[in-house]
């Protein structure tokens, strides 16, 4: 076969990440989430639970004693930034920050970490570009 | 694609204000993903997980990292004569210069596009595949038409990035430890 849509040699090619056409779409909308509101929390880890389709850092607050779950990506997604399986572990002393749900459950949507020597890990890069709202001219 | 509302019929319209409405007050509709079920091609492609594009002779393989999905598009002149509506439908493909035409049919009615835009079995999909600004990036040029779900054909464009070649598709299973579906359920319009 003369032609090649994928290349060049081997007809192999990796896509991803959408550029034109609005925002790319998730698991699940982040709408259940106060974007517009971002809780600073100084936190013990309780879990770092490293399943799909989410990530969940589990923390208590040090002040309240409020039991957090911290969702994220995806094992494979946060995996391409760096972050693993052994990042965190019962005990880390950590502060974290995210937007929390708009039902006021002790839910939020993780957006990063800062270490004990100051390091921040972002997990924002992880969480969709933006709202999976409905299409005003074309699908998104 | 000309930045015209979509053509919605009066139900599809009705549908996707709905969906709209709940998203703003910050309750949305579960889509398929977050219930493990197929998102459909479209959406698929559009998430935010990587896929890749496999060439043979004989077909046009997308493979999904969400899951590990797999669509099969053979290069074929003729749709099969006996359509029973899936979830990815009945694609074909063909060569059209330097871009393949993949025709698709027999798509059943579970695959709303984002983010409730739906449309019935009749959906009747042509997507115009090239490689452009060097083969850096691919364009689809997707016309959808559906007379049960909107008033005439209209087009949407999606482009992607091309990955570096020792990029990997990695391992997820949505099912694994989905805390929503006991909330959201397996599957159901809205």
């Amino acid at each position: 076969m003369s032609k090649q849509l994928v290349a060049l040699s081997g007809a192999l090619a990796l896509f991803g990440a959408v550029l034109a056409s609005g925002s790319a779409s998730a698991h699940h909308s982040y709408a259940m989430f106060d974007n517009s509101q971002t809780l600073t929390v100084a936190a013990t880890v309780v879990t770092w639970q490293w399943t799909n389709p989410h990530v969940f850092l589990e923390v208590v607050d040090n002040a309240s004693g409020m039991h957090w779950d911290l969702e994220s990506a995806s094992p494979s997604i946060l995996s391409r930034g760096g972050v693993a399986r052994n990042t965190f572990k019962a005990g880390d002393k950590l502060t974290v920050k995210m937007h929390p749900r708009r039902d006021n459950a002790p839910v939020g949507s993780l957006l990063s970490v800062e270490l004990p020597d100051g390091k921040v890990l972002s997990f924002e890069g992880a969480r969709p570009p933006g709202p999976s709202a409905p299409p005003a001219a074309t699908p998104n | 694609m000309d930045g015209s509302p979509v053509p919605f019929l009066q139900w599809t319209q009705v549908v996707n204000d709905a969906a709209a409405k709940d998203e703003a007050a910050g309750n949305p509709w579960p889509p398929n993903e977050q219930r493990c079920l197929v998102a459909g091609t479209m959406r698929a492609l559009k998430g935010n997980f990587p896929w890749t594009m496999v060439q043979t002779e004989k077909e046009l393989i997308l493979l999904f990292e969400e899951d590990a999905r797999v669509n099969q598009i053979p290069f074929r002149a003729e749709h099969k004569k006996h359509q029973m509506p899936t979830w990815y439908g009945d694609p074909i493909a063909r060569w059209d210069g330097d871009t393949v035409v993949v025709d698709t049919i027999g798509f059943n009615e579970k695959t709303p596009f984002v983010s409730a835009v739906y449309h019935t079995p009749a959906l009747h999909t042509i997507t115009r595949i090239r490689l452009i600004n060097d083969g850096k990036n691919l364009e689809m040029r997707v016309t959808i038409d559906d007379p049960g779900a909107f008033s005439k054909p209209w087009d949407t464009m999606l482009v992607f990035d091309r990955r570096p070649p020792t990029y990997k598709l990695r391992d997820y299973r949505c099912i694994e430890n989905n805390r929503d579906l006991p909330t959201v359920g397996v599957w159901g319009p809205g």
